[in-house]
């Protein structure tokens, strides 16, 4: 083997050339695949020179051809803009731009072949389902062309499905509209790289052959590039192949089918001669690398490591080092996974512009404009939701002003599911341009860059991220253009979806110092490169191969019998590219995830398995698996030291009588849950943060039933109420419910409007509070005495280790009624709770599993009762009222301990209090720490879970 | 003679389906070397295929070496090759494969219809790039909140949401009827419903239908309870009037005057309005109505004779003649209200899909439906590139109607053109019913459809997977076991005549499944291991208050550690539970007892469920996910304590957590680094992020979290796929999703398994244990899991709807619907039996189930399997030890296996979690820095002239290709028009000065940003070189300020064309903003 066939290709191309033509450098075409290559090359030229010299000119394949034609490679999106008003003329379809923009590329992919084979458009796209036809058409048809395509028309007739008319019927349309398209844009003096290609090669006699020229490292070539690479060829050009014995003296190896097939041609016979060069499978054997592993993450790790073992056995050159991705998602971890000593890293692939913190705020604005809606008076409400994502967007924060933040708490404080600007606390900068509302496309585009413009102007914003809002810049400048030039009309939903499908495809290039460092790149940009160190990573089938690309409107069978390209050419240019990167690596490692996702993707590629029931080459597969071990977090216990005492301080009474804050019932009952909560809440006072609520959850749903019952009683307090007085009560309704709505979000109850979900709660809560009316229609006459009453505070005395103690106990009292001699301490539940007790110690008791809490709480505001009225004689009746239980037959309000009715609080309250003052003696004792509880149960919804990590 | 070209294998557990499989799709391929893009297998699952296929390459490549297999042998065999021509023939197909290897078509059957939609898509109108949605519950889940927002806009759907709203308040329920749409809309998935789905809207296609059909049930309800009260009110009225009341009466509530009291307050429960037997005689005889004893003997008595007796008949008369219609509307009712809002949830449905641009995958199934039927078949080929002549299905009793129902053309136009193709499946593992698979297609329907001259039906016998005492009880556990079921279900069968002979005959169903259900054990397997069983019933333990499970999960460890003495390994055991909620109880147990004193050095009690498995339960997934809600919102004290807390606790071990929480500032425990980058680390990607925060939180360090962490990211790779990437965005969806996010291990990681049973199919252990073995013969029903059944009635006014979603549950007995209803109970049974059939045979040599000790009757397949094994164990060889009660078969007593090696140890790891920031060590050039870096708000319309000037100066050789250029740049999307026009006067300009337009002069050979390559260091890419002979002018172009350097650089410039022998050679600036030309000297 000679030494020569171990450098690298390029590297072999430099030293001929510069043999070749020495000081007539720079009058010497090179022409490469791709731009990239040319890089290298010049890299290669320079280590062997003795004075600077000119550079040759070295192009790509696209710039060279290109020289030669007078049309511009129009964009993308401008190609599909014309196609699309060339197929609504033919088609005169009413499909919007949207919807055809997949369908527009793939008819430009399709067009694009047409033209680099050099196909008959109109041949192509006729619709040979007519026997007449198809015999007019005999003639310029192969005999096995011709086979496989009466074969495919044989299957139409006239009762063709639906499926096969729709089918003919674009098909037999597409000519016009090819013709159409491509008239036009030449008109324009435009092109695709399909038409430009077309031109030129059809245009060759008039183009000057005799040119130094050499094209270096091609492999599959459209029908087009090898005309015009014949063509100067004839003149004189040379072309440098780059092959290895392996895949070339294999027929079934599709890694060498291009280039197999080149051999036969007389123009390229002579540059492929044998022998090749015996790389990939030489007399060294050294084994190849297979590194499994159960995740596309640990593969990057698994990969740092190894990197990292290299360096550390030395002789490890970064710069002749590749790290191939596949799967482009894996881009920042890598960059992520680089041992330290990894100092200069080169990246040659682009990133997803989607995943960039520009475009998610783009998302959210156009969320915001999609979701605004117009309220009754005309004024224009935004969906909180989307303002929330929006200020909370780490752009928009660095931008607005402080007090302009308080805008997420207002919202979420209140719970308004939309808002309007005069809700907003303005920046007077940033907010007023926000929100508005847009229509058109134009304003939209305007909109979002005006936006994108004042966030990125900031001290604030890196580089890379000025770099990105560039992109979107431009991008949209590009979309606005043609949008305009073409006058297409989108509506806002339309648009919406136009631009994801376009900003999908984006990429941002990193453009770095490309000859320096370790280099990470993508399949494609390896074309013609060669490493000594190669790692290669995702080696699954689906990622590499990469699967078939966007589909065709032509059938397999007819590209097929046209020779235009089919699936298994795609594959076997990428074959060719695994391949080639195996011809001068000296240490391959490739890495794959064995487990794949929900959509499959754990399949070894069929290249690795190639390697292993075909080639001499041994394969080491290293499986990575972690020891993985569950641990639990340790149990939290808080002592009560000192500090902790000092805070437990303030539900004492202080000596001059002064408190700082007392227990309530809740409080205690969070206390018996889990003594833990209990110091997080009402020790540490670690606050909940209270979110957006889009849902009326059951607390809300309780308040407001509270709120509403109070509304409707409170113009009646302390007068008897008589049986005929609900008459006047009824109609009351309504407004009693709105406005227990309207002091929920802060609204005034005049603006407040219902709809969604709301309505159905507005609804229910009518119904309670219709119902609670009936049962205490049947209850009346009585007097109410108390809503909601906040006045009712206790001081308890209890034992505790270091003498006495009082403690400051509080509630509110939902409700209290007076009829006759009865007290009636009602608490209104809407939830699961029921009236039955074991007894009383059951109240108390933490190991309990269905500790009536309900019960508790009412027990405990009929002590506060009890002991603030001490002059009352009668009989104190705590009752709960259930809703669920106000539409039964059996409706009762009266705890039940152990089955007996509770008709009176007095008798057991001493018990109660006994009781309670234990438990607040407990909650002073130095001896019981806050601890978890055992229960886990409890923990479900616990805000503290996290803590917990339970 | 000639093999009929469709064949259906019937198989068993362990009998080598993959094997047959694998087997007949080399002998089709083997045809000729291409021949196999010819055939389609497929299979249930992704991971399914995948080994599918690696099986395959793995024979052929053993047959192309020579190597002696068993299915070489028989493969030469039927082909009659001999040993040199196949293994040529083998080498070149494996070849063929692996060179063409797209078409190498081995897929699930949803890729496969997804492969036929998408080639579709145009055709059949659907938007070309629609994304397949698996996550229907989801989906579902905000199209009702859509619904929902229409509430107070469209009063018909108002009332109607609001009714049924009030109607559950009522009835004492949650107001909440969300939670009920969404329970009942997940019906518009199944196939029971999509099948009626178009001719069901085409007479309910609104609201009002629902509203009347609703009226019409609560009509039937409604009279027949005033009736019955009315006939009870009288009964009680005859009372009164001769002072007498219930208690009066024999057996008082429980007796005949009882009845009464029985119907006076409805609604009722249909199932107790039969009479009992005090009250039955008390139709005719009087004695039934009073006790010897009763004081009121006498005035009973002539109550009875003169009015009661006579009263009540007619009462009985009437109850019974109404009940059928009457407990029919009840069901029907149930319902009706989450039924009437389907008809919006599937227009703003179809509304969501359309703006979000998916298909659910419940959805493939029609449209491909519309495809194959009117499609022939070499059309279907021709759209979707492959051209099968053969189909080979396995798992095939999990297919579903509608799944078949698109297959069959497929395969029908391969029948008919001679071509092989072939069913596998086993009817007795056929436990995914409940999500649309049909066993009966396997059993009986499709040997029908495609007729008797065409199908042969093969059966596998032999099972390579257990040992022979395993094969051996499971054989007679299943074929009694389904004896016993069968008797069992036809003792519930309260039906008579023609009904219940209908029932009955689908009765054999269950026997005729299990018919082949016994098993050979081939005889290569023979001198091997024998296997060892133990079946135990647990009783509870009423001293020491344990519950059956409990003693159970204690007896485990022990079991555990036999097991790896006997040199099984801990990677080789699984445990198989029924669902979730025993996963849990034995990981939870396990995990414990590892931590605990309890443990042995030596063994091992490793396991991995799917709870532990969750992303969400890895400590450092908690942390960033903490980490990543304090970003979102610094003021969320709770995240702060989360993050904090957890972060001190890992880095610092002992820690007081009082001084932490207590302290005035939190924020002071965070990495320093951590929270004073907050709004730097905000804006990074996501995948950034998270590296980022394992390396300030150091979880690089937790060794046993790498795998969490790893799979964490891949989520979130996964996410970035089709997800906004903002952190807001992220916690929302993790909050939503995380549940389902779960870590992905490599095969054999040292670990036992936990997992449901219905995960396990298809998979086998060395030993199995079946913890809980003792789940309901019968639907499991919950008010959770409702089982749903769409029927029809023809009787009025049931039959106003063409199908009625009704729920599974016993009262349908009394209903119109009770064949139906037995129909489904036979199901169900086959189901459960068919479950316990699965986790039985998982086993290779050990196999333990634990069951709570037998009731009185047969409820749960544990009595079943007591009461076979009761019978049984003798003859089996057994043992049963009455006391304890457990079951014993097989090598019980042997020695352990003291091979140390196979014990269990821990592996070391010299893999550390690598991360790095990498933001230095990449050079990136900006295009932007100009742009951008105005402070500003002008750079609107102003993009940076001065790099534009460059670009388009470039492109520029002589002055007339000016406008040329402009049109290049403008299709790049470079500048805009207006940029166009303003370039074009500021190039025009700088032409009119003299000095610069005689550089663009036609006499120069122009280069423009051509590099000149040094001998070493740095390319030199030159703005413009002009060259006439021996002189050589640069020039290079400026924007911005006159500075120093740039003289250097031309200066420089200057130096290397004369190096390169240049005899004359100037340079110059070239100041583009101030039009300045400045000489380099
Ligand atoms: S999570 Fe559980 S243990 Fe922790 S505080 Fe909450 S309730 Fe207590």
């Amino acid at each position: 083997m000679s030494e020569i066939n171990k450098r690298p290709f390029l590297k072999q191309i430099a030293q001929q050339v510069q043999l070749q033509y020495a000081d007539r450098m720079d009058e010497v075409t090179l022409v490469f695949p791709n731009r990239r290559a040319g890089l290298f090359f010049r890299k290669y030229l320079s280590e062997d020179i003795d004075k600077p010299i000119w550079s040759p000119s070295i192009l790509s394949i696209e710039d060279f051809v290109r020289q030669f034609c007078g049309l511009e490679l129009a964009d993308k999106f401008t190609l599909i803009v014309e196609l699309y008003q060339s197929y609504s003329k033919h088609i005169g379809s009413t499909e919007s731009f949207d919807r055809f923009y997949y369908w527009g590329e793939m008819l430009l992919g399709d067009f694009d072949d047409i033209d680099k084979y050099m196909i008959d458009a109109k041949y192509l796209f006729t619709d040979l389902s007519n026997q007449k036809e198809l015999d007019d058409y005999f003639d310029y048809l192969t005999e096995d062309q011709r086979k496989i395509i009466l074969e495919f028309w044989s299957t139409f007739s006239e009762q063709s499905s639906k499926e096969k008319k729709n089918f003919q019927l674009i098909w037999g349309k597409l000519y016009d509209i090819y013709s159409d398209f491509t008239t036009n844009l030449k008109n324009k003096n435009l092109g695709y790289t399909g038409l430009v290609y077309k031109e030129v090669a059809n245009n060759l006699p008039k183009i000057d052959k005799n040119k130094q020229v050499v094209f270096a490292g091609f492999n599959a070539l459209t029908v087009t590039e090898e005309k015009i690479i014949t063509h100067f060829i004839e003149g004189g050009a040379e072309i440098k192949w780059d092959v290895d014995a392996y895949y070339m003296e294999d027929e079934r190896q599709e890694a060498g089918s291009f280039l197999r097939a080149y051999k036969t041609k007389s123009t390229f016979a002579k540059s492929l001669e044998e022998p090749y060069p015996i790389n990939i499978e030489d007399s060294r054997d050294r084994p190849i690398y297979l590194n499994a592993v159960a995740q596309k993450a640990g593969q990057v790790k698994l990969l740092g490591n190894i990197i990292n073992e290299f360096q550390e056995k030395g002789n490890f050159n970064p710069e002749k080092t590749v790290i191939v991705l596949p799967d482009e998602n894996l881009l920042f971890p890598v960059l992520n996974s680089l041992p330290d000593s990894i100092d200069k890293i080169n990246v040659t692939m682009g990133f997803p512009l989607v995943n960039t913190p520009i475009y998610s705020l783009v998302e959210h604005l156009l969320g915001l404009q999609q979701h605004i809606k117009k309220q009754s008076n005309g004024e224009n409400t935004f969906y909180s939701k989307h303002a929330i994502y929006i200020f909370k967007h780490p752009l928009i924060q660095q931008k607005i002003p402080k007090e302009t933040l308080k805008n997420i708490e207002n919202i979420e404080s209140k719970n308004w599911s939309r808002i309007k600007t005069d809700q907003l606390h303005s920046d007077l900068l940033l907010i007023p341009i926000v929100f508005q509302k847009v229509d058109e496309t134009a304003d939209v585009i305007n909109y979002l860059q005006k936006i994108i413009g004042i966030v990125t102007v900031s001290d604030e914003v890196s580089l890379l991220e000025k770099e990105y809002a560039y992109q979107f810049y431009t991008q949209l400048n590009r979309i606005k253009e043609v949008i305009e030039l073409f006058k297409l009309i989108l509506d806002l939903e339309a648009f919406i979806r136009l631009f994801r499908q376009m900003m999908q495809s984006l990429r941002l290039p990193f453009t770095g110092e490309p000859l320096n460092g370790l280099q990470i790149m993508g399949v494609l940009e390896t074309r013609n490169l060669d490493f000594e160190n190669v790692f290669i990573l995702s080696m699954n089938e689906g990622t590499f191969p990469a699967p078939g690309k966007g589909h065709s409107f032509i059938p397999y069978n007819i590209r097929k019998g046209y020779d235009m390209p089919t699936f298994d050419q795609q594959d076997a240019i990428y074959a060719y590219l695994f391949y080639r990167l195996l011809q001068k690596a000296e240490n391959v490692h490739l890495f794959y995830n064995t487990e794949g996702g929900s959509t499959g993707g754990g399949e070894l590629s069929r290249y690795v398995q190639q390697l292993k029931y075909e080639s001499k080459r041994p394969i080491e597969l290293n499986t990575l698996s972690h020891q993985i071990s569950i641990t639990k977090q340790n149990p939290i216990e808080i002592e009560k030291t000192a500090s902790v005492f000092n805070k437990l301080k303030k539900y004492i009474i202080s000596s001059n009588g002064s408190v700082q804050d007392r227990l309530t019932p809740s409080a205690l009952n969070i206390y018996l849950d889990c003594r833990l909560r209990f110091y997080f809440r009402y020790v540490a006072e670690i606050y909940e943060y209270n979110d957006l609520q889009d849902q009326i959850d059951p607390m809300v749903f309780g308040n407001l039933l509270h709120n509403s019952m109070e509304n409707i009683y409170k113009q009646k307090s302390n007068i008897v109420i008589e049986k005929e007085n609900f008459a006047e009560l009824a109609p009351l309704i309504d407004d009693a419910v709105k406005m227990a709505f309207a002091m929920h979000y802060s609204i005034d109850e005049n603006k407040i409007e219902f709809e969604g979900k709301k309505v159905l709660a507005f609804e229910v809560i009518k119904k309670y509070v219709a119902q609670i009316l009936k049962r205490d229609y049947e209850y009346a006459p009585f007097e109410i005495v108390g809503l909601e009453a906040k006045d009712y505070t206790l001081n308890t005395e209890v034992e505790g280790e270091k003498g006495t103690l009082i403690i400051g106990l509080k509630g509110i009292i939902d409700r209290i009624d007076l009829k006759g001699e009865r007290i009636r301490v009602i608490d209104y539940k809407t939830g699961k709770d029921d009236r039955k007790v074991t007894d009383i110690h059951s109240l108390f008791d933490r190991n309990d599993q269905k500790r009536n809490k309900a019960a508790m709480q009412t027990l405990l505001y009929s002590l506060l009762y009890i002991r603030n009225n001490k002059s009352f004689q009668g009989a104190v009746i705590p009752g709960i009222f259930n809703t669920k239980e106000t539409f039964s037959k059996k409706f009762d309000y009266h705890l039940m301990i152990d089955k007996e009715p509770v008709v009176n609080a007095k008798p057991i309250m001493a018990e109660f209090e006994g009781y309670l003052k234990d438990l607040l003696a407990e909650i002073y004792s130095p001896h019981v720490s806050f601890d978890q509880t055992e229960e886990e149960s409890k923990c479900i919804h616990c805000p503290y879970k996290g803590i917990c990590g339970r | 003679m000639n093999q009929k070209p469709f064949v259906v294998y019937r198989s068993s557990a362990g009998s080598g389906k993959t094997y047959t499989l694998a087997k007949e799709y080399i002998l089709l391929a083997l045809k000729r070397p291409t021949y196999f893009k010819h055939i389609l297998a497929v299979t249930f699952t992704n991971k399914a295929t995948a080994e599918m296929k690696s099986r395959i390459v793995e024979y052929l490549n053993t047959f192309s070496k020579g190597e002696y297999h068993d299915m070489g042998q028989e493969l030469m065999c039927e082909l009659g090759l001999d040993e040199g021509d196949f293994q040529t023939q083998c080498k070149e197909v494996l070849s063929m494969i692996l060179h063409n290897y797209s078409q190498f078509s081995i897929s699930t059957i949803d890729a496969f219809f997804q492969k036929v939609i998408r080639s579709f898509a145009k055709e059949v109108g659907l938007h070309g790039g629609f994304q397949l949605e698996l996550d229907q519950d989801d989906v579902l889940d905000k199209v009702i909140d859509d619904v929902f927002e229409e509430i107070g806009k469209d009063d018909l759907l108002t009332n109607w949401l609001v009714n049924f709203a009030e109607k559950k308040v009522e009835e004492g329920k949650s107001w909440d009827i969300k939670k009920d749409i969404l329970r009942f809309a997940k019906e518009l998935f199944s196939e029971a419903y999509k099948g009626k789905e178009k001719e069901l809207f085409k007479i309910a296609s609104n609201r009002d239908f629902f509203k009347k059909f609703l009226n019409q049930l609560n009509k039937v309800i409604s009279d027949y309870q005033s009736s019955a009260q009315k006939y009870a009110q009288e009964a009680f009225d005859i009372m009164d009037e001769h002072e007498l009341n219930v208690g009066d009466f024999a057996r008082k509530i429980q007796g005949p005057a009882g009845y009464f009291h029985k119907i006076i307050e409805p609604p009722y429960d249909v199932s107790k309005l039969q009479l009992n037997s005090y009250q039955l005689p008390a139709l005719d005889t009087i004695e039934a109505w009073h006790t010897k004893t009763s004081d009121n003997k006498e005035r009973i008595v002539a109550v009875v004779e003169d009015k009661l007796m006579d009263h009540f008949n007619k009462t009985v008369q009437f109850i019974n003649n109404g009940l059928k219609e009457y407990a029919t509307a009840q069901v029907a009712q149930k319902n009706m209200y989450a039924f009437g809002v389907l008809l919006d949830v599937t227009s703003k449905l179809k509304v969501y899909k359309e703006r979000e641009g998916i298909m659910l995958i419940s959805d493939a199934n029609s449209f491909l439906k519309k495809i194959v039927e009117d499609n022939d078949a070499p059309f279907v080929y021709e759209k979707t590139g492959s051209f099968y002549r053969n189909y080979l299905i396995d798992e095939f009793q999990d297919t579903s109607g509608f799944q078949w129902q698109n297959f069959s053309p497929l395969i029908y136009n391969s029948l008919s053109e001679g071509n092989k193709n072939l069913l596998v499946g086993d009817v007795k593992q056929s436990i995914y019913r409940w999500r649309g698979g049909d066993w009966q297609l396997l059993q009986n329907k499709v040997e029908e459809q495609i007729g008797s001259e065409y199908s042969e039906i093969k059966q596998l016998n032999n099972n390579y997977r257990s040992a022979g005492q395993v094969i051996a009880v499971n054989n007679t556990l299943f074929s009694q076991g389904a004896k016993v079921l069968s008797d069992l279900f036809l003792d519930k069968i309260e039906l008579e005549g023609k009904e219940r002979e209908s029932i009955e005959s689908q009765a054999k169903l269950i026997e005729k499944a299990y018919a082949d259900v016994a098993q050979l054990q081939p005889t290569s397997k023979k001198e091997k291991f024998d296997g060892c069983l133990s079946f135990s019933f647990v009783k509870e333990d009423k001293d020491e208050e344990k519950k059956w499970k409990e003693i159970v999960l204690e007896r485990i460890p022990l079991l555990m550690e036999n097991l790896q003495d006997r040199g099984v390994k801990i990677s080789e055991v699984a445990f198989l539970v029924r669902g979730s909620k025993d996963e849990k109880l034995i990981a939870d147990y396990l995990i414990d007892y590892n931590n605990s004193e309890k443990a042995k050095k030596g063994y091992s009690y490793n396991i991995v469920s799917n709870e532990s498995l969750m992303l969400e339960s890895s400590r450092s997934v908690q942390l960033l996910i903490h980490a990543l809600q304090y970003l979102n919102n610094n003021n969320d004290q709770i995240a702060l304590a989360n993050l904090v807390y957890p972060y001190q606790e890992y880095t610092h071990g002992m820690i007081i957590p009082d001084e932490i929480f207590n302290s005035s500032s939190l924020e002071q425990f965070l990495p320093k680094d951590f929270y004073s980058q907050q709004l730097s680390l905000r804006k990074l990607p996501l995948v950034d992020l998270l590296e980022v925060l394992i390396r300030m939180f150091g979880l690089n360090n937790q060794e046993g979290e790498f795998t969490y962490i790893q799979s964490f990211i891949d989520v979130v790779l996964e996410y970035g796929k089709q997800h906004i990437g903002d952190i807001t965005s992220f916690l929302q969806w993790w909050n939503e999703n995380n549940h389902k996010q779960f870590v992905k291990l490599p095969e054999g990681t040292n670990a036992a398994r936990v997992m449901t049973i219905h995960k396990s199919k298809g998979l086998q252990f060395k030993a199995v244990i079946v913890p809980f073995c003792n789940w309901k013969i019968d639907h499991e029903t919950s008010s959770f899991k409702e089982n749903r059944m769409w029927i029809s009635s023809d009787k009025e006014p049931f039959s106003t709807i063409p199908f009625l979603p009704v729920n599974y549950g016993s009262i349908l007995k009394y209903t119109e619907f009770d064949t139906k209803y037995y129909a489904e109970m036979l199901q169900a049974y086959m189901d459960n039996f068919n479950l316990l059939y699965v986790a039985l045979t998982r086993a290779e040599d050990y196999l333990f189930t634990f069951s709570e000790e037998q009731g009185k009757s047969i409820k749960c397949v544990s009595d079943l399997m007591f009461e076979v094994l009761k019978s049984n164990y003798n003859d089996l060889g057994g043992s049963w030890n009455e006391e304890n009660n457990i079951f014993r078969f097989g090598q019980f007593e042997d020695k352990a296996v003291d091979d140390i090696s196979n014990k269990y140890q821990e592996k070391d790891s010299t893999f550390q979690y690598i991360s790095n920031p990498w933001q230095k060590k990449l050079a990136i050039k900006y295009n932007s820095q100009a742009f951008f870096n105005t402070t500003t708000d002008q750079q609107q319309s102003s993009i940076n002239y001065g790099n534009l000037i460059h670009e388009l100066m470039a492109r520029i050789i002589t002055i007339d290709q000016l406008p040329k250029a402009l049109d290049a740049m403008k299709f790049e999307g470079l500048i805009t028009k207006i940029d166009k026009e303003e370039l074009r006067n500021t190039v025009s300009k700088m032409f009119q000065n003299e000095e610069v337009s005689s550089w663009f002069d036609k006499k120069w050979k122009v280069k423009t940003e051509v590099p000149v390559i040094p001998k070493t260091g740095e390319m030199n890419r030159m703005d413009r070189v002009m060259i006439y002979e021996e002189n050589a002018v640069v020039v290079d172009y400026k924007t911005g300020m006159v500075r120093d350097e740039d003289s250097n650089q031309v200066k420089n410039y200057v130096q290397l064309l004369s190096e390169m022998g240049y005899k004359q050679v100037k340079g110059y600036l070239l100041y583009i903003d101030k039009m300045e030309v400045i000489a380099v000297k």
